[in-house]
């Protein structure tokens, strides 16, 4: 009896199952929290711009692979979770071509230029972002007021977000605002940067699932909290308090979502708390005293640019002869 | 020292049943070929031999004698493939029933250099990639001069702890704890020897913290002065250079990934079976221990049979899957892919049996630089870099970085999510540098 051959391969032969499409099944799961909070404080208006970022940048992908002969990677997920990712900061008035165009930025400009998925330097949402915003500021910066679909009663403390009030009306206003509405998200923003609690709980699920390494988003948060706190204690009529500047606006999205991106933060454990550090601490300064309202976009692409140097920052290799004499 | 646990596979809950003894195979093959070249045949085609008879012998005579591990005759001499993808000359055997194993007289007290050189005699060949055999490794700088002459490094380094190494080395393997489970008393009565020989001020016996060895065994080996210590087995705790680190916090230099060199010496506790045995009645090293499993249909077996005896006979007894698609010896993350079910196996080992559906296939995409092979590197490296200077073909760069202190553990292609073949990278450029290195 002739039996079939039998497989031969070097080791390992085992895989612990994670693929990359896991992986963004994964963020996806991450980010429904923070499209239930878009769709709960602005109603279906947030979710038709996820939705619409979504779509285009699925195609985006597909059109310039296609036209470029490449392998068509869409499959893999991680498209449709930058396109979510920029819906989700993205004001939840803004017109559809808004959406179609930064998209399609992030993944081409963004990532596709650089040789896809992993590779490219800098968070391709930012890039996305960072180009509507330069190119139209006026159309990304009005904000609807929350109207929590049940249960809550309507923020009514403030016309604009929280970093725009700081900056134009003073710190006297902001005091005013109830940190649970900041943490909740009962004020004007974007779907995935006004609540805290849902940007939290996709961040500890994907810790949890080991997508993302604990150290950037913790770091981070304290970066910006030690930061501001310093210049709270410095002068506390001059500079908002520690814990509003880090519930309110894009820290908690910054830290476990936009920083983390694959590809564009470093890898080493004091690379990592490094970076974390580092964006926390850009946050407040560019808030404090940039002239753009929010400082995180920003923050996180100017770290990116940082990581490389950041990676050389390397554990101590086991086994080296000079140390065992 | 802290490693990344991943997910394992437990192979059954506590300890493991005891092993069956399998009838003699058709067939035995006893490889002439190893890590010391080849050895020559005592023995002639058509020639009948005793169980435990000289069937091949080294020029150096500090190398192991190669004994035949039944009763039988002699079928002749040919090529086989050994379970790591190499080409052997082998005597064949043709068993003659199934007779006792093979034992002589146990040397008597405990002078270390005659107690050496009746190990080397009877055949203890224990390497654990090391170039010299068992009794060799682990010998006192002293009786390392007198009974194998040897004198330069790492020689000459007295052993401070002496390891005997309980824990199994890969996920859902069970040879180790079987051995402490069921053939524990004869690893004390290999104890006084060890000590004897290696003039170790410390033995540590390490095991499975998830299946302690009965109290009554732990109790005798504390006797005799044993540290016996229970440890989480998480991969790659059981690997030597990171067993060492994990139980005298020494790190063992790299690429030489040699113990000795810090004052370590490591041994197998199948080998402390093999050599309490002898000890105790003269039973030759010439029983292996081995495991077969199929995580698929949850099938794990344990069996005693001759050293030498092919994959066919064990695989049969197992029954472990009628067509499998991969048969690995050696486990999950270390092992070799056979493709001859008559490569014959020599040492206690692990055979994991893979269906169609359960084997891996790796993805020639690039890195995506998510770094999770960078946690679990149990050497401290950055996998993701020599991988992907290893792929551009930059090996300088990667020997800069360390290439040649990788262990091969496969973690790192374990947890990527990419699948790239990063072993198959590492290995690819250590063999170029290799190669550069001969060509100079
Ligand atoms: S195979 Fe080498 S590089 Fe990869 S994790 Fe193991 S020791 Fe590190
Ligand atoms: S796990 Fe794979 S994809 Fe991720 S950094 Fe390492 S090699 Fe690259």
């Amino acid at each position: 009896m002739k039996r079939p051959g039998l497989i031969v391969s070097p080791s390992p032969h085992w895989h612990s199952g994670r693929t990359v499409q896991g992986m963004m099944v994964d963020f996806a799961i991450a980010l429904l929290p923070c499209l239930l909070a878009g769709w709960y404080y602005f109603g279906w208006n947030a979710v038709r711009v996820a939705l619409l970022c979504v779509v285009s940048a699925v195609v985006a992908e597909a059109v310039w692979q296609k036209a470029l002969k490449r392998p068509v990677t869409v499959s893999d997920g991680s498209a449709v979770v930058a396109g979510l990712l920029l819906g989700l900061i993205l004001s939840p008035e803004v017109p559809g071509w808004i959406c179609v165009l930064g998209s399609v930025t992030a993944i081409l400009v963004g990532r596709q230029l650089f040789g896809g998925f992993g590779s490219n330097p800098f968070s391709c949402v930012l890039v996305g972002y960072g180009f509507i915003f330069i190119s139209y500021p006026h159309i990304l910066q009005s904000f609807p007021m929350p109207h929590p679909a049940f249960g809550l009663e309507p923020g009514g403390y403030i016309e604009y977000p929280p970093m725009d009030i700081l900056k134009m009306d003073g710190i006297q206003v902001i005091r005013d605002i109830p940190w649970t509405d900041l943490f909740l998200g009962n004020v004007p923003g974007t779907a995935g940067t006004v609540s805290v609690l849902a940007v939290l709980l996709g961040g500890i699920y994907l810790i949890a699932r080991r997508v993302i390494r604990w150290p950037i988003p913790v770091f981070c948060l304290a970066g910006a909290w030690i930061f501001a706190a310093v210049c709270h204690l410095i002068d506390p009529s001059l500079y908002a308090s520690p814990t509003f500047h880090v519930l309110a606006g894009w820290v908690f999205l910054s830290a476990f979502f936009l920083a983390t991106e694959p590809g564009t933060c470093p890898v080493t454990f004091p690379g990592m708390v490094l970076y974390g550090l580092g964006c926390g601490c850009l946050i407040i300064i560019i808030r404090t005293w940039g002239t753009y309202m929010e400082g995180a976009p920003f923050a996180v692409l100017l770290m990116n640019g940082i990581t490389p140097l950041l990676d050389r920052i390397r554990p101590r290799v086991i086994g080296r002869v000079q140390e065992s004499a | 020292m802290k490693l990344a646990k991943i997910a394992l596979i437990a192979a059954s809950p506590g300890s493991p049943p005891p092993p069956d003894v399998l009838p003699h195979p058709e067939k035995i093959f006893i490889p002439l070929d190893g890590p010391w070249g080849r050895a020559e045949a005592q023995v002639a085609p058509g020639q009948t031999v005793e169980a435990g008879a000289v069937v091949g012998r080294f020029q150096d005579p500090r190398l192991p004698m190669l004994r035949a591990s039944a009763a039988g005759s002699v079928e002749g001499i040919r090529t086989v493939n050994t379970p790591d993808g190499q080409k052997a000359q082998a005597v064949v055997l043709q068993p003659l029933g199934d007779g006792a194993p093979a034992s002589q007289a146990p040397p008597q007290g405990a002078a270390p250099v005659a107690l050496a050189k009746a190990l080397t005699e009877a055949g203890f060949a224990e390497t654990d990639r090391h170039p010299w055999p068992f009794p060799a490794r682990i010998c006192s700088p002293e009786t390392a001069s007198e009974a194998f002459q040897l004198t330069d490094a790492p020689f000459h380094n007295p052993i401070e702890t002496l390891i005997i190494n309980g824990l199994d080395r890969q996920p859902g393997e069970m040879v180790r704890r079987t051995v402490l489970g069921h053939l524990g008393s004869f690893v004390v009565q290999a104890v006084a020897a060890l000590k004897a020989l290696s003039q170790a001020s410390r033995v540590v016996l390490v095991y499975d913290r998830s299946a302690p060895p009965g109290g009554e065994l732990l109790r005798s080996l504390q006797e005799q002065g044993v540290d016996c210590r229970g440890l989480e087995n998480v991969y790659p705790s059981a690997l030597t250079p990171v067993l060492v680190q994990l139980v005298t916090g020494k790190q063992v230099p790299q690429p030489a990934s040699d113990p000795r060199l810090v004052g370590v010496a490591v041994i197998d506790v199948t080998t402390a079976w093999q050599l309490g045995r002898f000890l105790t009645d003269g039973t030759l090293p010439l029983e292996i221990l081995v495991q077969v499993s199929s995580w698929k249909s949850g099938l794990h077996r344990l069996y005693r049979v001759p050293a030498g005896t092919p994959l066919e006979p064990i695989l049969a007894a197992a029954n472990a899957a009628p067509q499998p698609a991969k048969i690995v010896v050696g486990g999950p993350l270390l092992g070799y892919a056979q493709f001859d079910r008559q490569a014959p196996l020599v040492a206690s080992d692990f055979v994991l049996v893979q269906q169609p559906d359960e084997v891996h296939t790796y993805n020639y995409r690039a890195c995506i630089n998510c770094g999770h092979c960078v946690p679990v590197c149990p050497m401290k490296l950055l996998p993701n870099e020599l991988g992907k200077l290893c792929e551009y073909g930059r090996f300088h760069d990667a020997e800069a970085q360390y290439l040649a202190h990788c262990i091969e553990c496969g973690l790192c292609a374990f947890v990527c999510p990419a699948k790239r073949p990063m072993v198959q990278l590492i290995r690819h450029g250590k063999r170029e540098i290799l190669e550069m290195r001969k060509e100079s």
